[in-house]
């Protein structure tokens, strides 16, 4: 086991790392920049050290003042977190070569999977459905429109080495693809400095099926189940549960199978999580790509298996063979995860920023709240807007929505704005409550969930703040001997603003 | 927290704006309770949190209600289930009530003020008057009442910017006071 290992990360998961290296009796460095200086992880920490100004490439994306501090604090392991440098295959080259255990797959894994085509090729090898696809080049619009005529419409056009959504385009048609392959070539061109392109078949609203893999190095690959994210806003997830309610036990076995199958051929080690997306009509899933990294989401998979992730990175990382089995690993319940966005729902979630006056988690029975903030730190704009994850269990869904319910009344932050209230919106949501629902839904339902329907209960509460401000200022002012007897006056207080 | 003890009786009513509607809550004491009265009725009141906390908790008809609360120079907002409602509160000018005291303004200057629109019917005083608490400073007809204007403390008048006949508007200044030149 580790003996040090540094966080190169912050907020939330750092503190969930944190955790797992106090459980283990490993020591914890935490790193962190101008903006995160207050925030609870650093002093959860054993040690800490500053990492660098504010904005990312100063700081989190810093590979060498990473590799720097590490060496400087003695650690042995670094452990990347989420988002950052976890999928970035040099920096786990440099810990590599610097000595240092990168907790998670092996560089050429992250290489290999990392790109698209060849993770969908890796795929196909392992025998696992991919979305029909093919390579195309923007000029070629003849070629692309006679397979994109085998494949059938609509497609969508994506640029080969990109990510996070840009560059796509969806065709309905062929004179619409031969529109789009230009203006995605250029926008791959821009965005990622190739202008390589590919065509998929188009699914009408899928799902969202991921499968946690954990490998050790010596060949042993589990699955841990799956996690469905369909309800995701602008391709960003705002709430993941296990089980899917879309899968029949038989499907599950399918997935989780291919999930196996795909770490192995790609000679995974690690946690990490095969994301598909299925098409509900045909009951067909259909590969999608690789997360070589620990998931936000990862907390609903702990929740039902009791396995702590973090804690199995540790160990398959300082070598350990996996004392898990696979027929020891089972779905205990169900459990539903939202993100607590310092988000405006009310004003398109435009990020919130600003100063927490206040912020109570809730307690209660399944109830699990990993937070990266607490009241008097601060939200600034340099980095994601997650304030925390709220995670509750039950024995079955309708009991975790419930309890969701509750925890998220519970759940009070002041001064900024949350998601809290389209979380609760979800949770009375007709479509969700069915389990009817997928990658498109949220979008078609915002309008819906934009309720104000307590101005009342506002009127009467603000009022009631007024008066008890009132009778406290008289009675300071009568004590102070200040009285004055004055029928005609109004008041020293409220004004309108 | 604060022993608030509504005196006997006393009310207090309030117009408050939230998102373009506008509510009248009262407020009202019988027997030592709170009560509050909204369109949807009266209920019974009771604060259990500290006035400055920025997490409140009241009793309201047998019910708990949590809410967030902020309260700056610009805005008031109150947070109900995660999402905020920002509110406008309004004192409403005619309810009498007793036991009033009036902060004293900037250098202890202290405005005496109009509190109605009325017609001024005599002054009796001039800048540089030394006046006593509870003298009567000047006439305002208003609400078919000749209303005494009193000094609601010791003190030079400094300001008369008003003359016999005038109509003032609520709120115009009508004698501007200062300290006494040994102090307050």
């Amino acid at each position: 086991m580790f003996k040090k290992i540094l966080i190169a990360n912050r907020a939330e998961i750092a503190h969930r790392v944190i955790r797992a290296c106090r459980k283990l009796g490993v020591t914890s460095v935490a790193v962190y920049s101008d903006a995160d200086a207050h925030l609870p992880y650093i002093s959860a920490a054993d040690e800490s050290c500053y990492l660098g100004p504010s904005p990312a490439s100063e700081s989190y994306l810093n590979m060498a003042r990473l590799i720097d501090l590490a060496r400087r604090h003695g650690a042995d392991g670094i452990h990347p977190g989420y988002g950052f440098l976890a999928e970035n295959a040099a920096f786990a080259r440099l810990c590599e070569s610097s000595g240092i255990k990168f907790i998670g797959p092996p560089s050429a894994a992250i290489e290999r999977l990392g790109d698209k085509r060849a993770a969908k090729e890796v795929a196909t090898r392992a025998n696992v459905p991919v979305v029909p696809w093919f390579p195309c080049a923007p000029g070629d619009g003849d070629a692309a429109a006679a397979k994109a005529a085998q494949i059938g419409y609509p497609v969508i056009v994506k640029p080969a080495a990109g990510g996070g959504g840009k560059g796509m385009h969806r065709a309905a048609n062929e004179t619409e693809l031969r529109a789009a392959l230009p203006r995605a070539g250029r926008e791959a061109k821009a965005s990622f400095g190739d202008d390589a392109l590919l065509v998929e078949k188009f699914l009408v609203n899928p799902r969202h099926i991921e499968v946690q893999i954990l490998a050790d190095e010596h060949g042993s690959v589990l699955h841990l189940f799956e996690r469905e994210c369909s309800l995701q806003r602008r391709q960003q997830k705002l709430l993941e549960e296990t089980p899917s309610v879309a899968l029949a036990p038989a499907q599950r076995e399918r997935i989780c199978g291919d999930a196996v199958r795909i770490a192995q051929t790609a000679g995974y080690v690690n946690a990490g999580t095969c994301e598909f997306l299925l098409d509900t009509k045909s009951g067909t899933h259909y590969f999608c790509e690789v997360n070589t990294r620990l998931q936000v989401e990862h907390p609903v998979t702990e929740m039902v298996t009791g396995i702590d992730l973090v804690e199995q990175q540790l160990r398959v990382a300082s070598g350990e063979v996996l004392s898990l089995k696979q027929s020891d690993i089972r779905q205990n319940g169900a459990a539903i995860e939202v993100r607590i966005n310092s988000e405006d729902p009310f004003a398109d979630f435009m990020p919130s920023l600003g100063y927490i006056e206040a912020f109570q988690v809730p307690e209660g029975q399944g109830v699990r709240v990993d937070a990266g903030y607490a009241a008097g730190d601060s939200v600034t704009p340099y980095y994601d807007s997650l304030l925390a994850k709220l995670i509750v269990h039950g024995k079955d869904r309708a009991e975790v929505v419930q309890r969701q319910v509750a925890a998220l009344k519970q759940f009070m932050v002041v001064g900024v704005a949350t998601t809290i209230p389209t979380h609760l919106a979800i949770m009375h949501d007709a479509g969700f409550l069915k389990g009817d629902f997928h990658i498109h839904y949220v979008e078609s339902r915002t309008k819906e969930w934009l309720k104000l329907d307590r101005e009342e209960d506002a009127a009467v509460l603000g009022a009631l703040m007024e008066y008890r401000r009132l009778l406290k200022t008289r009675e300071a002012q009568s004590r102070a001997g200040e009285m004055h007897f004055d029928p005609w006056s109004s008041s020293s207080l409220p004004r309108v603003r | 927290m604060e022993q608030f003890q509504p005196a006997k009786g006393a009310m207090m009513e309030y117009e408050v704006n939230v998102n373009g509607q506008t509510f009248r809550v009262k407020f009202t004491e019988r027997d030592g309770q709170l009560f509050v009265t909204s369109p949807r009725g009266t209920f019974p009141v009771k604060a259990e949190t500290p006035l400055r906390s920025k997490v409140q908790r009241v009793q309201l008809n047998g019910g708990a209600a949590t809410f967030g609360y902020h309260r700056d120079k610009e805005r008031t907002v109150l947070i109900l289930d995660g999402t905020h409602y920002e509110v406008q509160v309004r004192e409403e000018e005619h309810v009498r009530f007793t036991q009033l005291a009036r902060r004293p303004g900037a250098q202890g200057k202290l405005d005496v003020k109009a509190p109605m629109p009325g017609q001024v019917v005599s002054v009796l005083v001039k800048p540089g008057d030394s006046v006593k608490k509870n003298q009567t400073l000047l006439f305002l007809h208003a609400m078919k009442l000749e209303n005494d204007i009193r000094s609601p403390r010791d003190g030079v008048v400094l300001e008369v910017p008003i003359k016999q006949g005038d109509a003032l508007e609520k709120g115009a200044l009508m004698v501007r006071l200062g300290p006494t030149p040994e102090g307050r």
